[in-house]
């Protein structure tokens, strides 16, 4: 008998035949609890898939909350910050949730089912906070992760592969849109959402149908470039797209330990999200209050890094070396060709010149570069194909 | 009911009109507050007003005993002026044995256990202690501002000028279990069995529970320097009288046989009360002194409050597990040793063993085929409850399980009052041949009654997790809840109840304050 290693302790998707066939590296890491692939075979390869033709990605442990009943949408009104007034059904909204205190507990994207039903995706757990939420509503909370697989397809001919796999109905589905149909006599949704912030799907399907769906977007890529990505990859798009991720660019409320070490929407960038304009949604009280007091005493900024080496862990400083706040993801850009880096910074010092305090290691020595930032507005990456409808075919 | 011309005049509406409700009410109304309050019983005092339970015979329904009143509450609202008679004639406590004469328990020679310790003065010592945070402000969990940071360091103050030797001592015991703590000292079986019991009252634990030390000198804190407990002629309800005649002389309106049925909150801020009877009447600020879990989650309602607040108010502990019988006595019994000449209270709790026995048949959801007993005899204290040389025995018996449903509930009553009937013949061998009516209230009709979840008449346990900073929870704990507007004031915040008052008394200053 060997010893357990981490994949025996960890939970394996629907689609690790393939994801274990197609990891040449054998590197894994847990998300959540289930075993997912840091690469394949070459992570700088997987991106300029995902940037110039289409990247497979398993999204089957993606946390998936059905909420459901009479009252399924007070529920989720007053889960999340945002309005659900333009969500309807056949619609997705990407949404805060965050406790009493206004803090962020996570983000994610809320599909509407129908009148009465909703799909929260999060990467992180949330079902006791969800059953909390049901109490005293006529509603019922499912955690549904394992009932759903989901492949996210992602990349400027992810609209040909879906076109070549014989899918009705793709070209007129506009992002943050639904599309409920049939493949193979199984049910298939297909949203128009994703975490590259470019052309792309996610694919929701059984588990028992995902691994045929796999092999069939494999064939019906293959002249179109396909290839499996792993999560190296994608947190190289998901910067460019500006997109935060739980446990790096914030810390879930619920598992701070410290006080201090919370963020609210208004400190992350995403005060749009919020709607104070709602009669009752969790951390109302205190987001109309900190809004009234200007947006709490962070902010997230975008920032242009002067050079070339990624801003990783840097302190945030003004010109006179004070260190007003701290980058939490950083990358060298390849599409955007920026130096790029998403900082935490307080925000009265935001108008402020800013320098990256940046500490590079090359054989053994290290050096330190004071660089100077600007600050960007919106994602490093945002193409026109993200949103053209129908898409332009390859 | 607007605020519109009285500018100068805060409208107020307190929920409920136990003594929580009135103290809270007749505060406000004292300093220029237009006070409106709803009680959904016909008549006044919550636990503390009296039933009718046969024809011709009365008793209070749960609350049988008054603490003597706190004095700066009696002078703030003027109770002498509005009938409260300082004059009372002090219980008789005494513990019933089935050997002998019963052994008095306000004679400090009986419990004295030898070795320069004496388990009755040093409690005593430490509920003076425990008194002196009841009577002040509850503590906010975070320090936030100046004003937080001073209640803390009063607090601390209060505690230090009892010396480090005590301080000590208060914080050793004050998570223990009372059979452990009263196991310290050489007593005789009975003493610690009456102690235990008294550890216990009102819980869901026996006295091998941890924190059942604090739960006793809760209920000995309330108590004060006397350390005897009152039945005024006419039950504790007298003192509901005074405190209903203060605040209508102070200008509150107070209204009894109108519930209310809903607690308006729109975006975040109270806005009203709903009637039974339909009618809304609006107001900015909302006092509920009535059961802070059946406030959040019935009268304000889940939806409408944001979930980490629900999630608090779904996990305060408040399970009870007394029960209450009422018989009425064509004659006094045959009580070994004890006259029907002064107010008695007695107590059946044979020893910490006994007592933690009939706490063990909740666990299982039964009744305890041997509960221990508190016994008062209202027409000692008032001969009008009862006709002319008849008697009414008050009884709190524990532990009896709360019902799921109406069949259980009547099986609970029925072997619960059957219960009560065999352990007191024991003591009063002719009690069965006395009685001639007799009433029985489970958990269940108790938590009806007193609008209480779990039927606990402190609404929530008095234990370590529920105090102070957390009463009944963190996001309720200095009355204010995060609605604006609206005020938790019973017997479920800080200090807790046993009919002092004191938890509308700081839940008024509070509303001040603001």
């Amino acid at each position: 008998m060997t010893a357990p290693t981490i994949a025996d302790e960890l939970k394996t998707t629907a689609l690790h035949a393939r994801t274990a066939a197609a990891n040449r590296l054998s590197r894994w890491h847990s998300w959540k609890g289930w075993l997912v692939a840091d690469s394949y075979a070459d992570a700088e390869l997987e991106y300029f898939a995902c940037r110039n033709a289409a990247t497979l990605f398993d999204l089957s442990p993606m946390s998936k909350y059905l909420i459901a009943g009479s009252a399924a949408h007070d529920v989720v009104s007053r889960l999340v910050t945002r309005s659900l007034d333009k969500l309807v059904p056949g619609r997705v909204a990407y949404v805060a949730l965050c406790d009493d205190a206004g803090q962020l507990l996570d983000d994610g994207t809320l599909f509407r089912l129908s009148d009465t039903s909703f799909r929260l995706c999060t990467y992180g757990r949330h079902l006791a906070w969800l059953a909390d939420n049901v109490f005293g509503f006529d509603a019922e909370v499912t955690d549904v992760t394992t009932d759903v697989a989901a492949i996210a397809l992602q990349g400027p001919t992810s609209y040909s592969v879906l076109q070549a796999l014989g899918l009705d109905g793709v070209d007129t589905l506009r992002p943050y849109r639904i599309l409920d149909t049939t493949w193979q006599g199984t049910a298939l949704a297909v949203s128009r959402t994703g975490f590259t912030g470019d052309l792309g799907y996610e694919l929701w399907i059984a588990p028992a149908a995902v691994v045929a769906l796999w092999d069939a977007l494999c064939a019906a890529g293959e002249p179109f470039g396909v290839v499996p990505m792993g999560t190296d990859a994608l947190e190289l798009a998901r910067i460019e797209a500006g997109f935060l991720q739980s446990g790096v660019d914030f810390i879930p409320a619920d598992h701070v330990v410290r006080p201090g070490r919370t963020r609210s929407p208004y400190e992350l960038g995403l005060g749009w999200l919020v709607d104070l304009g709602k009669p009752v949604f969790n951390g109302r009280a205190a987001l109309a209050a900190e809004h009234a007091s200007g947006g709490g005493r962070w902010t997230l900024a975008r920032l242009d890094v002067a050079g070339n080496k990624p801003a990783t862990a840097a302190f945030v400083t003004t010109r006179r070396g004070r260190e007003v706040g701290f980058v939490t993801s950083a990358a060298w850009s390849p599409v955007a060709k920026r130096n790029i880096a998403l900082a935490h910074v307080e925000r009265r010092y935001a108008d402020q010149p800013l320098f990256a305090d940046i500490y590079t290691q090359r054989e053994l020595h290290w050096s330190r570069t004071l660089a100077p930032c600007q600050l960007v507005e919106g994602p490093f990456w945002n193409p026109p194909r993200r949103r053209a409808t129908p898409p332009a075919p390859f | 009911m607007t605020r519109q011309g009285s500018r100068s005049r805060r409208d107020v509406i307190v929920v409920g009109g136990g003594i929580n409700g009135l103290t809270c009410a007749a505060t406000l109304a004292r300093r220029g507050c237009r006070v409106l309050l709803f009680e959904a019983a016909e008549a006044f005092g919550g636990a503390a007003r009296p039933v009718e339970f046969a024809p011709g015979y009365r008793a209070p329904l749960a609350a049988h005993l008054l603490p003597p009143p706190d004095a700066p509450l009696l002078r703030e609202l003027r109770l002498a002026e509005h009938g409260w008679s300082k004059a009372q004639t002090p219980t008789r406590s005494v513990a019933l044995s089935l050997d002998g004469a019963p052994l008095d328990l306000d004679s400090p020679a009986n419990v004295d256990s030898g070795g320069g310790r004496n388990v009755v003065a040093d409690t005593a010592a430490l509920s003076r202690m425990l008194r002196t945070q009841l009577l002040a402000p509850p503590l906010p969990l975070g320090i936030a501002g100046w004003r937080d940071g001073w209640r803390l360091g009063r607090a601390g103050l209060r505690l230090a000028r009892f010396g480090p030797a005590r301080v000590r001592e208060f914080l050793r015991v004050i998570g223990l279990a009372m059979a452990d703590y009263v196991a310290e000292y050489d007593v005789e079986p009975l003493l610690a069995g009456a102690l235990c019991a008294d550890a216990v009252w009102g819980t869901g634990y026996g006295p091998s529970a941890p924190g059942t030390v604090l739960s006793y000198l809760h209920r000995q804190a309330t108590l004060g320097d006397a350390r005897h407990w009152l039945q005024p002629p006419g039950g504790p309800a007298a003192l509901i009288a005074a405190l209903v005649a203060s605040a209508r002389a102070s200008g509150a309106e107070l209204n009894a046989g109108v519930g209310v049925t809903r607690i308006l909150v729109e975006y975040g801020k109270a806005t009203g009360v709903e009637l039974a009877d339909g009618r809304v009447i609006r107001a900015l600020t909302v006092i509920s002194a009535v059961d802070p879990a059946t406030t959040l989650l019935q009268l304000v309602g889940a939806p409408l409050l944001e979930t980490g607040l629900v999630r608090e108010a779904r996990h305060i502990r408040g399970r009870g597990a007394a029960g209450r019988v009422l018989l009425a006595l064509d004659a006094w019994p045959a009580w070994q040793g004890l006259a029907p000449d002064r107010p008695i209270r007695a107590l059946v709790a044979p020893s910490p063993t006994a007592v933690e026995q009939a706490a063990d048949s909740i666990k299982y959801g039964e009744v305890s085929p041997r509960p221990i007993l508190e016994v008062t005899a209202p027409t000692l204290a008032d001969a009008s409850l009862a006709p002319s040389g008849q008697h009414v025995l008050s009884v709190t018996a524990q532990f009896a399980p709360l019902a799921a449903d109406a069949t259980s509930a009547a099986a609970i009553r029925q072997a619960l009052l059957e219960a009560v009937l065999a352990t007191l013949s024991g003591y009063a061998p002719d009690i069965r041949e006395r009685v001639v009516a007799a009433a029985c209230y489970g958990p269940a009709e108790m938590a009806a009654m007193l609008g209480s979840q779990g039927g606990h008449w402190h609404h929530a346990d008095i234990a370590l997790d529920q105090f102070f900073f957390t009463r009944p929870c963190a996001a309720a704990a200095t009355y204010r809840l995060p609605v604006d507007g609206l005020y938790l004031a019973s017997a479920g915040s800080h200090p807790g109840g046993g009919l002092t008052g004191w938890a509308g008394v700081l839940a008024a200053r509070e509303v001040l304050a603001r």
